[in-house]
């Protein structure tokens, strides 16, 4: 995928850790895009198709954890970065790190119910889930490279994650109680499986959002 | 002497051990609605939410220590779990939260049927890890904490068997699906009071071991 240029970073001094972290932020949003054609070719009833976009998924959540011990191994040395600039870069690094975590969580949850009957209107639900996770996504990164360049709009784009993130947590409290309606069509099993599923993505929204959080404190400071 | 480090180490045990603290009581008051049919999900989703913005705060300052005065050896070591300890914490009052919310949403806040006394049992074994895990982080108690592992084990095995009990309940669906949640959540509960004792065996002694 196309590697990102984010301005905030380019401002600080070019350490190897940096690289790095752009390269991991990148790969982390990712994910959610993997997870959303993953979880639409499984509506389309096209299970092979979404277990290929699973497994692409979990190779690109090993090369986020892998980018983010790496990176902290860069920031335990010290070096060219200021100490609170290196906070900053852990913080981000870390919740990107957790909110692909979650995104690699639902995907295998996804993955233990291709085999499965689910009750469409759950997989709709969950589908316009995923799709607003990867709109969270998005305008996170939008976000994020605009830090430096335009604080306000980063701030701005910040406040969009909240929203988005709203929309997300609606939509997973409006499924739980259609575990009832489908309860005689879902083995108990599925169901547990199924809310593990929307449960991760809910995850992944809020440490969108909660990394947003984060955004408007670095674009504050700009 | 005396370190900067070490008030820095000492404020953030503080954050975790009053996080174990209102996590306890998070997971009591959500059990014990949850198994008297008690509407507490306002009670619970606010005790929960404190704990994920503690859970911020620790990490915060874990960071910060990092970032400041790169630690090394022992000291590393224990920031770097403090932070995962704190996600367990934070996952204890979500997973309280979840019982309290389907409980309210799917059942009704009505006390559900627990014919074998599955429920029961499983609750009765998970608060008894969540004290354990939070005893052994506040003493570094090695041998403690290992015993979360064979606790753990036996809520799995209530687990299994409550999926096994409803794949031929005669209880009302409502109930038995708000019942598998509910077992569910707490048999995740263990899970991260079990995640807490393998984090509390490496500050003490480096050694990375897997409980489960």
């Amino acid at each position: 995928m196309e590697k990102r240029s984010y301005s905030w970073f380019e401002r600080r001094r070019r350490t190897e850790a940096l690289n790095l972290a752009q390269n991991q932020i990148t790969k982390a949003l990712d994910t959610t895009a993997l997870l959303d054609k993953a979880m639409q070719y499984f509506l389309a009833e096209k299970r092979k198709e979404a277990v290929q976009s699973i497994e692409k998924l979990f190779k690109t959540e090993e090369d986020v954890d892998s980018l983010r011990r790496e990176i902290f191994k860069e920031l335990s040395k010290g070096g060219a970065l200021s100490a609170e600039s290196r906070e900053d870069l852990m913080h981000l690094v870390k919740r990107l790190d957790t909110l692909a975590d979650y995104v690699k969580d639902a995907a295998r949850c996804l993955k233990m119910l291709v085999d499965t009957n689910i009750p469409k209107e759950l997989l709709e639900n969950t589908g316009r889930m995923t799709s607003t996770l990867v709109k969270c996504a998005t305008t996170l990164r939008g976000s994020i490279e605009k830090i430096s360049e335009d604080p306000a709009v980063a701030i701005e784009k910040a406040k969009e994650v909240e929203r988005t993130e709203h929309e997300i947590d609606q939509n997973y409290l409006d499924t739980k109680p259609l575990f009832i309606k489908y309860a005689q069509q879902m083995n108990p099993g599925s169901i547990v499986i199924f809310d593990d599923l929307i449960e991760f993505v809910e995850q992944a929204a809020d440490m969108c959002a909660d990394t947003a959080d984060y955004i408007v404190i670095l674009a504050g400071r700009e | 002497m005396s370190r900067l480090l070490d008030a820095g180490l000492e404020r953030l045990t503080t954050i975790l051990l009053r996080m174990g603290e209102i996590a306890e009581e998070t997971i009591e008051l959500s059990i014990d609605g949850f198994l008297k049919g008690l509407d507490v999900s306002d009670r619970v989703r606010s005790l929960s939410e404190t704990l994920v913005s503690m859970s911020v705060d620790a990490e915060d300052k874990a960071f910060e220590l990092i970032a400041k005065y790169q630690p090394v050896a022992s000291d590393l070591r224990i920031i770097k779990s403090y932070i995962k300890i704190a996600h367990d914490l934070e996952r204890y009052g979500r997973y309280a939260w979840d019982i309290s919310f389907i409980h309210k949403r799917l059942a009704q806040s009505e006390r559900c049927e627990d014919p074998l006394v599955l429920i029961e049992r499983m609750s009765g074994k998970v608060i008894d890890m969540v004290h354990a895990s939070i005893e052994a982080l506040r003493s570094h108690d090695v041998e403690l904490a290992k015993t979360l592992a064979k606790t753990e084990n036996e809520v799995d095995e209530l687990y299994f068997q409550y999926l096994d009990f409803s794949a031929e309940a005669s209880i009302s669906t409502r109930c038995l699906v708000t019942n598998v949640l509910a077992v569910r959540y707490l048999e995740r509960i263990a899970d991260h009071a079990t995640y807490m004792g393998e984090s509390i065996v490496y500050i003490a002694t480096g050694e990375k071991v897997v409980l489960r």
